[in-house]
Formats: C-alpha cells, sequence, structure tokens
C-alpha cells in the first residue's frame, strides 16, 4: 500500500512539468550561472593589496587544517621556501606580527593564503587569544601578508572582496534556497492543488489511513526539496570560492545530507499550510508568511553563534554551522546546529500537524 | 425488491446533522437530522433539489467530513470510531471523478488496487475485471486529461468498483454521460445488487430512479421528507410517475 502511494504522489510530480521546472531546471541553469559568475568575479583576486587586519587565530589550531590541503612551511627561512615553490604558505612569527608568505603569480599560493584568511574570519576569537596566551604570545597580533614573485596582471576592483566574501556564504545559502522553494511548491501541488483539481475527494476515500497519506506526500515534498539543493550543491561543486580550494565532494555530500531536516520541516510546513488554505493563491501568500517566520526565527535563534563573526544576516546566520563545516571545520558543530535544531523544528511542526489532523481539520475544512 | 427490509442494515445514518459555521455570518445547517438505512443487495436513491443536502450526507458517510451530531453506523458500529476498515469496503464515487489528469487509465487502476492492498496476480484479476466491466479496454495507456467526460466517468467507476466494496455510495454516477455509458453504469448498479452489494446514488434524472431504486429517500433542506418505494410514494402522494411524485413532495415540505 506505501509503494502504490509513494508511486502515486511520485508519478504526479514528475509528469507536472512546472514542479519538473522548479526542481530539476531552475536550480541547475541558477547554480549553473552563479558558479560562472561568482568563478570569474573570484578568480582575479588581488590579494597583494589586502590591508593589514587584526590576527584572531593562528598556530596549532591553524596548520593542521592547512596542511591538510597545501603545503605550509614554518621552518628557518620560508620566504625561501615559498619563493622556491616548495612551499605554498610560509608563515613566520615575529614579536607581535605574523608574516604571511605567499607568491601571488601562483594559483595555489592564493589559494592557501585565501584559505588561511577564511579560517582567520571564521574562527572564534575567544578561542584563539586563549591559545595564544597559553603559547606566550601577546596580543594584539597583526598578521602581514608578504607578496614574492612577480605581480600577477588585472586591475583593481574593490568589489571583488566582497563579492569573495558573500561567495564563500553563498553555496549552502543557495542550496537551502532551493530546497524550500522546491518542497514549498511540491507540497502546494500535494496538499491544496489535490483539493483544487477535485482529486482529494476520491483520494481520501480510497481506503488509505490517513497517516499514509501524510508520510507519503511530506517525504515527496522533503525528496524534491532536497534533489533541488543536490543540484545546486553539485553544480557549485567546482566553484572557486573565498575558501580555496573547492570543497571537497564528501564535504558536499554531507551538507547535503545535514539539509534534511530543513527539508523535512519545510515539507512539513507547507503540507500543513496547503491543507488548512482554501485556495493556491491562500497557500502561496500563507507560506510567504511561514518562510519569514522560518528565517527569522533561525536567524534570531542563531545570533548569538553568528554575532563573534559579524554574519547578523540571514545569509549567514540560516547556514552558518554549513559554511564552517564546508571551509574544514569538524563535522561535529554543524550537526548539532544543523540537525539538532532543525529537527526541533520539524518535531514541533509534526506535532502540529498530528493535533490539527487529530481534530480532524486536514483536508477535511 | 422487498426483500431487504428483514435484513440488518448495513449502513444507517442516525440524527445526522452537519453545519458549516461562517464567519460574521449565520451558520449554514447543510443536514439536519437525517434517518435513514442501506441494507446489503438494495439500491436506495437519495432525492432532493440542488443544495438539499445530498452531497454533504455523502461525503460525510465517505467520513470525508466529520458529522455535527448524529451518527453514520457501518453494521452498528460508529465509522468514525474506526474509520479504516470501514473505508477499505465502501467505494465512493464523488460528484466530480477526480482523477489525475497525468496518469493513465492503468495506472489509476493499478494504483486504487494498491491502496486497497492487493497485489500480483489479484491485483491484475480486479483490474482486468473492472476494464471489462466498463468497456476501458480501448483507452488504457491513455492519460484521464486525454478522456472524453464519458470516459473520465467510467474510469472513476471503475476505480470505485474496483476492490468490490460492500457498500456503494455514488453522487450522481451518470452525470454529463451519453446514453451508453449511463446504460453501463446502470448495469454495474444492478449487478451490485445481484451480488449483495449495498447501493446509494443519488441523482436528477427520474427515469433513473424508476428503473434503478427500491427505495427511495427524498431530502429537502436537509431533512427527510419522505421514505419509501416507488409505490409507496405514490400511494402517499396520489399521484403517478416519480416527477410529479417529487415536486408534489416539495411543494408539501415548503
Amino acid at each position: 500500500m506505501m509503494r502504490a502511494l509513494f508511486l502515486k504522489e511520485i508519478l504526479q510530480t514528475v509528469r507536472e512539468w512546472r514542479a519538473l521546472g522548479l526542481v530539476f531546471l531552475t536550480p541547475f541553469l541558477f547554480s549553473w550561472l552563479a558558479a560562472w559568475f561568482l568563478t570569474r568575479a573570484t578568480q582575479a583576486e588581488e590579494l597583494a593589496s589586502l590591508p593589514r587586519f587584526r590576527l584572531v587565530t593562528l598556530a596549532d589550531t591553524l596548520p593542521p587544517l592547512l596542511r591538510e590541503r597545501f603545503r605550509v612551511e614554518t621552518g628557518a627561512d620560508p620566504r625561501k621556501a615559498v619563493e622556491a615553490g616548495a612551499a605554498d604558505l610560509g608563515l613566520v612569527v615575529r614579536e607581535d606580527t605574523l608574516e604571511v608568505i605567499f607568491r601571488q603569480d601562483r594559483p595555489r599560493s592564493l589559494d592557501a593564503l585565501q584559505f588561511f584568511q577564511t579560517l582567520v574570519d571564521e574562527m572564534k576569537e575567544q578561542d584563539l587569544q586563549a591559545f595564544l596566551e597559553r603559547a606566550g604570545y601577546r596580543p594584539p597580533f597583526v598578521m602581514v601578508p608578504v607578496a614574492v614573485g612577480p605581480s600577477p596582471s588585472g586591475e583593481k576592483n574593490p568589489w571583488k572582496r566582497q563579492i569573495q566574501r558573500f561567495a564563500t556564504r553563498f553555496i549552502v545559502y543557495l542550496a537551502m534556497v532551493f530546497l524550500l522553494m522546491a518542497s514549498m511548491q511540491i507540497a502546494t501541488d500535494l496538499s491544496i492543488g489535490e483539493k483544487e483539481r477535485g482529486t482529494m475527494e476520491a483520494f481520501l476515500a480510497s481506503g488509505v489511513p490517513r497517516w499514509g497519506i501524510v508520510v507519503s506526500k511530506v517525504l515527496v515534498a522533503t525528496f524534491a526539496g532536497m534533489i533541488a539543493a543536490g543540484i545546486v550543491l553539485f553544480n557549485l561543486r567546482g566553484l572557486q570560492l573565498g575558501s580555496a580550494p573547492p570543497p571537497g565532494t564528501f564535504r558536499l555530500i554531507a551538507v547535503w545530507l545535514l539539509l534534511l531536516p530543513a527539508g523535512l520541516v519545510s515539507a512539513l510546513s507547507f503540507l500543513l499550510v496547503g491543507s488548512l488554505a482554501s485556495s493556491i493563491k491562500e497557500a502561496q501568500a500563507l507560506n510567504g508568511l511561514v518562510l519569514t517566520v522560518y528565517f527569522g526565527a533561525v536567524s534570531l535563534s542563531a545570533l548569538p553563534f553568528t554575532l563573534p563573526f559579524m554574519e547578523v544576516l540571514p545569509i549567514g546566520s540560516l547556514t552558518h554551522y554549513l559554511n564552517l563545516f564546508l571551509a574544514g571545520f569538524p563535522v561535529k558543530s554543524a550537526l548539532v546546529f544543523s540537525a539538532g535544531f532543525h529537527l526541533l523544528w520539524a518535531g514541533g511542526f509534526f506535532l502540529l500537524v498530528l493535533a490539527i489532523y487529530r481534530r480532524g481539520w486536514l483536508w477535511l475544512r | 425488491m422487498a426483500v431487504a427490509a428483514v435484513r440488518e442494515p448495513v449502513l444507517s445514518v442516525r440524527g445526522l446533522v452537519r453545519i458549516f459555521p461562517r464567519f460574521a455570518r449565520p451558520p449554514v445547517v447543510a443536514v439536519n437530522g437525517l434517518d435513514f438505512d442501506v441494507y446489503p443487495g438494495e439500491i436506495l436513491a437519495l432525492l432532493g433539489p440542488n443544495g438539499s443536502g445530498k452531497t454533504t450526507t455523502f461525503r460525510v458517510i465517505a467520513t470525508l467530513l466529520p458529522p455535527t451530531r448524529g451518527k453514520v453506523l457501518y453494521r452498528g458500529r460508529d465509522v468514525f470510531q474506526k474509520d479504516g476498515a470501514y473505508r477499505r469496503r465502501l467505494g465512493y464515487l464523488p460528484p466530480e471523478p477526480g482523477l489525475y489528469r497525468h496518469l493513465t487509465v492503468r495506472e489509476h487502476l493499478s494504483l486504487w488496487a494498491g491502496f486497497q492492498g492487493l497485489s500480483g496476480e489479484r491485483k491484475n484479476e480486479a483490474v482486468a475485471r473492472v476494464v471489462e466491466r466498463f468497456g476501458l479496454g480501448s483507452v488504457l495507456r491513455r492519460r484521464a486529461g486525454q478522456l472524453s467526460t464519458g470516459y473520465r466517468q467510467r474510469l472513476a467507476l471503475a476505480r470505485t468498483f474496483l476492490h468490490e466494496p460492500e457498500i456503494l455510495v455514488l453522487d450522481e454516477p451518470t452525470r454529463g454521460v451519453d446514453v451508453p455509458t449511463g446504460l453501463l453504469v446502470e448495469q454495474a448498479m444492478r449487478e451490485a445488487r445481484s451480488e449483495g452489494r449495498a447501493v446509494l446514488f443519488s441523482t436528477h434524472l427520474m427515469e433513473e430512479v424508476e428503473h434503478l431504486a427500491d427505495r427511495i429517500v427524498v431530502i429537502h433542506e436537509g431533512r427527510k421528507i419522505a421514505e419509501g418505494t416507488l409505490e409507496d410514494l405514490a400511494r402517499t402522494t396520489g399521484e403517478r410517475g416519480l416527477r410529479k411524485i417529487f415536486l408534489k413532495l416539495l411543494a408539501r415540505a415548503s
């Protein structure tokens, strides 16, 4: 019986061109376009012109992450090693300064510098301060990028830095947006859409248990959202972002799986709205409200964690821990935040749907 | 035809009231204290003018709407207490066919058989039986959206009859169909009766009721105004022909 239910929902979805367009075509085209644009925008960054900035992270926590990806020289003469091409990045600790030596004509070296910068941006200041004090350093520390080798050609563009920073937050956010949009479209179509087309009555009276109907619709809407998010992540996997190198396949798959709770939450909530609305237009208006509440609540609840990173906008806070994970941080924090938080939401919505279902309101108004 | 009266009813509607509340306006009382029984092996027609509460009554019987007051009993048990088993014994045809326009005829029937828990050979047999009964063989691969009105209604009926339900609730089964399809529907209802199933249907075609119905329940503004065989109603009203009988009953009720 469940097989027939899933088959019905899937057939109904995949034969609807509008739904297919939103789930498959739009994320594909949009992310392709975004990847092309962002890659062009971030490739020619003139790193040598970067200003000095305060060092908030360093040393023992940093080299392992860097060394997983790049050749880092911290020995007697890092400058010579970088110049000779034996190392991608050289680190020299002075009295209150860290010199980061890179070759501006070597993409690999630029990637290493960029990755280093991202880590500096992302890590918690207090953790690093504590570490540095334990290691005998006294704040403030200043990082000085030291360029070696010939200067690359390319004009200076102040917007590129902004685009680059935006791009580091972009992957997961874009995936999240398409996840929400696709699950919203499918959940609306499978609930109020069925009611408007007059197919719901016969379906409800067909002898199928109501829980089976709810489960099949939620899972198909979630699945559609996950496909859309997967397409975005797959398309952006080779994107040159602020955090170099591009995220690996494993990390992207893990991020995709970590979006599952968000997919469940959105499918459940949009299905609930769709079952209570009296028309598709009403459902769409209410869905906008749900999205606002969802984005607002997630952003506000994430604020204590994201404020130290100056990520007060939804684009940062909504996907903050997944961004960190993508940048090379351990999976634990992303799992705790993303899965835990969204599952809590999903649980809340599930209880709400259950309560409404038990009152006999679901689809039966 | 009169044999049914001595048997236990398979479906009983008791004191059924259904009120639709409205915002800042008086509520609509769609059904107001309706009582009737349906017996196995009989065809019962529910007659009434537009807006008299027929479809609401059918929707409550199909467990799509909970009653405001009153009960619907299946063999003495409230259908809203444990409606899963009851729904599997019910075949409900809504006023609109409610077909998925992108699914083919075969997919509709196959999926509906799956919903009823049929699989393998049993599913194939059930599908083949209704395909033959409703003459759907030539359109099996066509999508529902491409079918004519008559074939859509045939498919909706085939779906309703697929699992050989004990109770058939058919809301205007011949609405908008041509004469051959109408005859097919009538034939299917007669066969269901001869197989011992209870058939409850509504229509605005009085000839259809005269040909098919063993008993008739006439409702007006949510209340029952008459019940009995065609002969009973003729005796009560002193009229001949269901059209005249029906109009007289409505005039009295008004």
